[in-house]
């Protein structure tokens, strides 16, 4: 993500669309300059480096390349820089409200001209017991431009250019009021983004799309007064989004014109149309699985030949929310979803079961844990089995339910 | 049975109402159910308590503490008027006084009549310092401090507008008296959310100037309450601020300084000459600013303007001209503003005087406050993060070095050596470039400033 003023966008009618920056040899090119200057300036101090990528913007200017492109790039690069740890043996603090309490009891309390400052760092450094250089070295260590430079995570300019775009588009939706998107995505992606969504208080609605799902994004006062509130939160969901095998993202932008009115302009894109432009892969993997359902799945592999078994199957809709079965048990075209209950209150299996009624063309199975306490279920729709298991799940129970799906 | 919780900055209306619901009730179908702002729970519940609805409730969470007094607060007549005020709005209200004249102990009272967890609001981390102190002064109780890298929640916490908008969901319903120190920073577009997402019933705004340009104040009396106490600095002077004077000092251009500014002036007036753009208010600016964004003219005729402007600002005689007042005040307590960062950070290397701007490391800026307040420091520098409301008691000199046309930013300087102090004027130097236009941009502060105080 960038700070806002450096985001460049295209408007036309009432579409938006952030300034991407290809992967052509011109773009390349800066990239490629401004990495070497990064390289260049290991070692040395940050007012060095900000010297040397002053001159390098004057050039870039001349040669016609946008200046917000180019302190973005920076951004990116300058957060890949690891610096130096100040030498905490002497505090600069302590130094600094030394020589400033000399300099207000010497003479009137006035010093003006060099030979004055000259002689109050002495002064400060007889004190300290240390040599005046480097008492004034350390005076002036305090500023952001005299920090050493000890490392730089490089990296190659088109994945520059890449984490570039997918900042730039982050940075657009900062001023989003509300996010559409349409995904085909996995149940174990889809348990990341509820996931994401649930610690970001970000709230949704679904519905089965072309892609497969299509969620409507938004956050909890979003209904009372549509607003940009959650617009940073939005961002943090796209490197997730685009990472997804299929892809389309509708958002609705607020821009502030002239005279402060506010416009709500439509942003749009696809992964069919972006196709190169993002990174690859952004930060790891996370497993939510439990442990009860790695056991089961290697158990159940072996026991049956017939049927096969999918972990964290594609998310499924139910009403205008999302379920996602821990497993899905596929036997030729037929297919029974499995969802292991561990830990429950009667309530929630009540309210879970009626909600899972709306599932009309999906089959499922649900295992209970019964020796977590008492249950008594009505019956349920035919196609809801319930399969009561006391500590461990067997593959048998399984199967056996599984004969009244084969027979129907 | 219905059940109202809080939920996310809003509260949850679940189970059907019998009634046809209130305005602010809107229907979320994201969870079928009802949902409001936090900030109408009392309406809420007046709402089912006059219609007999029966409902279990879950919204205030207020935190577990204990507060005792630990020192008696005095307060001076006004202070307490606008107390009583206060209490008799229930519990709701801006009040309005002049920079230095204690705000800050109005809002201890309010505390030690509420006695409860309080949620205190403030700009900058100077002021979030300062609360916390004088806090600890009155009161044994826990208190944290939310900003600037911190993120203690406590009894009573201290917060900074930015942190308190960023994690309104997650304090909305942890306190039941809202402070807001500076208020009108509140009804801007984001900030107001602070207030909208909470369920706290009680709430208090201080400022010394409620009014905004672009008119939001109007939204105070929804936010917090209406203005309930309100005096100004004429009423005011002599009595509980000290006297004080203005002098403004006139400095010229280098002759390299004036070549410099004559060739910018050049390059921009051409510019709007040849696009018929004209500067004559802020939208132009704004208008301006938007074209640099794609057009290099534009862009190198702002950044003329922005040249032009630092030089002005920024002349090398002012420095001569400074000398001279420290000299003429030496001993006296000074404190010298700068528009520009880098221009307080040349004051300071130069004269050996230490600076407060934001990026000052925090200790750093704590011991300075500390130091100069004892008089171990007898003068500081800092650009924009003194001007509001910090603690400076005896301060008598301020030396405007450069300075924006911001009315606001004149009045908040001029309060930093409002502090009564004995047999002392207090005295406001203003040190502008001639033939600049650094000339109109002091003169319209300064007289709109005025014209406002005397009023």
């Amino acid at each position: 993500m960038l700070p806002s003023n450096l985001l460049r966008i295209k408007i036309k009618g009432n579409e938006i669309m952030p300034v991407f920056a290809e992967i052509n040899d011109e773009n390349l090119y800066l990239a490629d300059s401004l990495l070497e200057i990064y390289r260049s300036c290991v070692g040395k101090k940050i007012g060095d480096l900000e010297e040397a990528i002053k001159e390098e913007e004057l050039k870039a200017e001349d040669l016609g390349y946008d200046f917000k492109f180019f302190r973005g790039l920076k951004t990116l690069l300058d957060r890949r820089l690891v610096l130096e740890e100040f030498d905490d043996s002497i505090d600069p603090i302590r130094v600094r409200a030394l020589v400033f309490e000399l300099a207000n009891n010497y003479k009137d309390g006035l010093v003006i001209d060099e030979k004055d400052r000259a002689s109050i760092f002495d002064l400060a450094a007889q004190k300290l017991g240390i040599d005046s250089e480097r008492l004034k070295e350390i005076f002036l260590s305090v500023y952001e431009e005299e920090q050493k430079i000890k490392d730089f995570n490089d990296l190659r300019p088109e994945e520059l250019l890449r984490f570039y775009n997918l900042s730039l588009m982050q940075t657009l939706m900062f001023k989003c009021r509300k996010l559409y998107v349409d995904v085909q995505i996995s149940g174990g992606e889809m348990r990341r983004l509820l996931w994401l969504m649930k610690k970001l208080h970000l709230l949704y609605l679904a519905e089965q799309s072309y892609f497969g799902i299509n969620l409507a994004i938004d956050g909890p006062a979003s209904v009372i007064k549509q607003t940009e509130r959650y617009g940073t939160r939005m961002a943090h969901l796209l490197p997730l989004l685009i990472q997804t095998k299929n892809w389309h993202i509708r958002a609705y932008i607020s821009l502030k014109t002239k005279f402060k009115k506010i416009k709500v302009l439509r942003f749009e894109l696809s992964k069919n149309y972006s196709m190169g432009l993002f990174p690859s892969s952004v930060g790891e993997e996370i497993s939510y699985d439990s442990y009860v359902e790695e056991e089961f799945s290697k158990k159940f592999f072996t026991a049956s030949a017939a049927w096969q078994i999918v972990r964290e199957p594609e998310p499924l809709v139910v009403g205008r929310s999302i379920f996602i079965p821990d497993f899905a048990l596929i036997n030729g075209d037929k297919k029974v979803y499995l969802e292991i209950m561990g830990f429950w209150s009667e309530d929630y299996i009540k309210r879970k079961i009626e909600k899972l009624q709306a599932l009309k063309d999906a089959n499922l199975i649900l295992a209970i844990d019964s020796s977590l306490g008492k249950i008594n279920l009505e019956r349920t729709n035919g196609n809801i089995e319930i399969v009561l298991y006391e500590k461990k799940l067997s593959s048998a129970d399984i199967l056996r339910a599984l004969k009244k799906f084969e027979s129907s | 049975m219905i059940e109202i919780f809080y939920s996310g900055g809003t509260i949850i209306v679940r189970g059907g109402i019998p009634l046809t619901p209130p305005n602010f009730l809107i229907y979320d179908q994201r969870i079928e159910a009802y949902r409001c702002y936090a900030s109408q729970y009392y309406a809420l519940k007046k709402f089912l308590e006059t219609n007999k609805i029966p409902f279990t409730e879950n919204v205030l969470n207020p935190l577990e503490g204990n507060i005792i007094e630990r020192k008696k607060l005095e307060l001076k007549e006004y202070q307490y008027e606008a107390l009583d005020a206060w209490l008799l709005n229930e519990k709701r209200g801006v009040v309005v006084l002049p920079t230095g004249t204690g705000k800050t102990y109005v809002g201890i009272a309010a505390i030690a009549a509420i006695k409860g967890p309080t949620l205190i609001v403030v700009p900058t981390l100077e002021l979030m310092d300062q609360w916390y102190a004088k806090i600890k002064e009155y009161f044994n109780v826990a208190v944290g401090r939310f900003g600037g890298g911190l993120k203690e929640v406590e009894y009573i916490t201290v917060i900074t507008y930015d942190s308190a908008y960023i994690n309104a969901e997650f304090l909305g319903n942890k306190f039941l008296l809202l402070i807001f120190d500076e208020v009108h920073h509140l009804p801007s577009e984001g900030f107001r959310q602070i207030a909208l997402l909470s369920a706290a019933p009680f709430r208090l705004g201080l400022t010394a100037t409620p009014e905004r340009e672009d008119q939001m104040h109007n939204l105070l009396p929804t936010l917090v309450g209406d203005v309930i106490y309100r005096r100004s600095v004429v009423e005011m002077k002599g009595k509980y601020v000290a006297p004080f004077e203005v002098v403004r000092y006139y400095v010229d251009l280098t002759k390299d300084e004036a070549k410099r500014y004559e060739a910018l002036r050049r390059k921009f007036k051409s510019f709007f000459e040849e696009t018929g753009i004209k500067l004559d208010s802020l939208e132009d600016f704004y208008q301006m600013i938007i074209h640099s964004g794609r057009d290099k003219k534009a862009r190198e005729a702002l950044l003329a303007w922005n040249e032009a402007r630092k030089l002005a600002l920024n002349a090398s005689n002012k420095l001569l001209a400074l000398e001279r007042v420290l000299q003429e005040h030496k001993g006296e307590r000074i404190i010298i503003f700068t528009e520009f960062n880098s221009f307080a950070r040349m004051i300071s290397i130069k004269y050996l005087i230490p600076e407060i701007t934001y990026k000052t490391p925090e200790k750093e800026r704590i011991l300075t406050m500390d130091r100069f307040r004892k008089g171990i420091y007898k003068v500081i520098v800092t650009s924009k993060v003194l001007e509001e409301g910090i603690d400076v008691p005896s301060a008598n000199v301020g030396i405007i070095l450069s300075g924006s046309g911001s009315k606001r930013e004149f009045i908040q300087r001029l309060g930093r050596i409002l502090r009564p102090a004995k047999d002392k004027n207090a005295v406001l130097y203003e040190i502008v470039t001639r033939n600049t236009s650094e000339v109109n941009v002091s003169y319209r502060r300064r007289r709109q400033a005025l014209s406002d105080l005397f009023d």
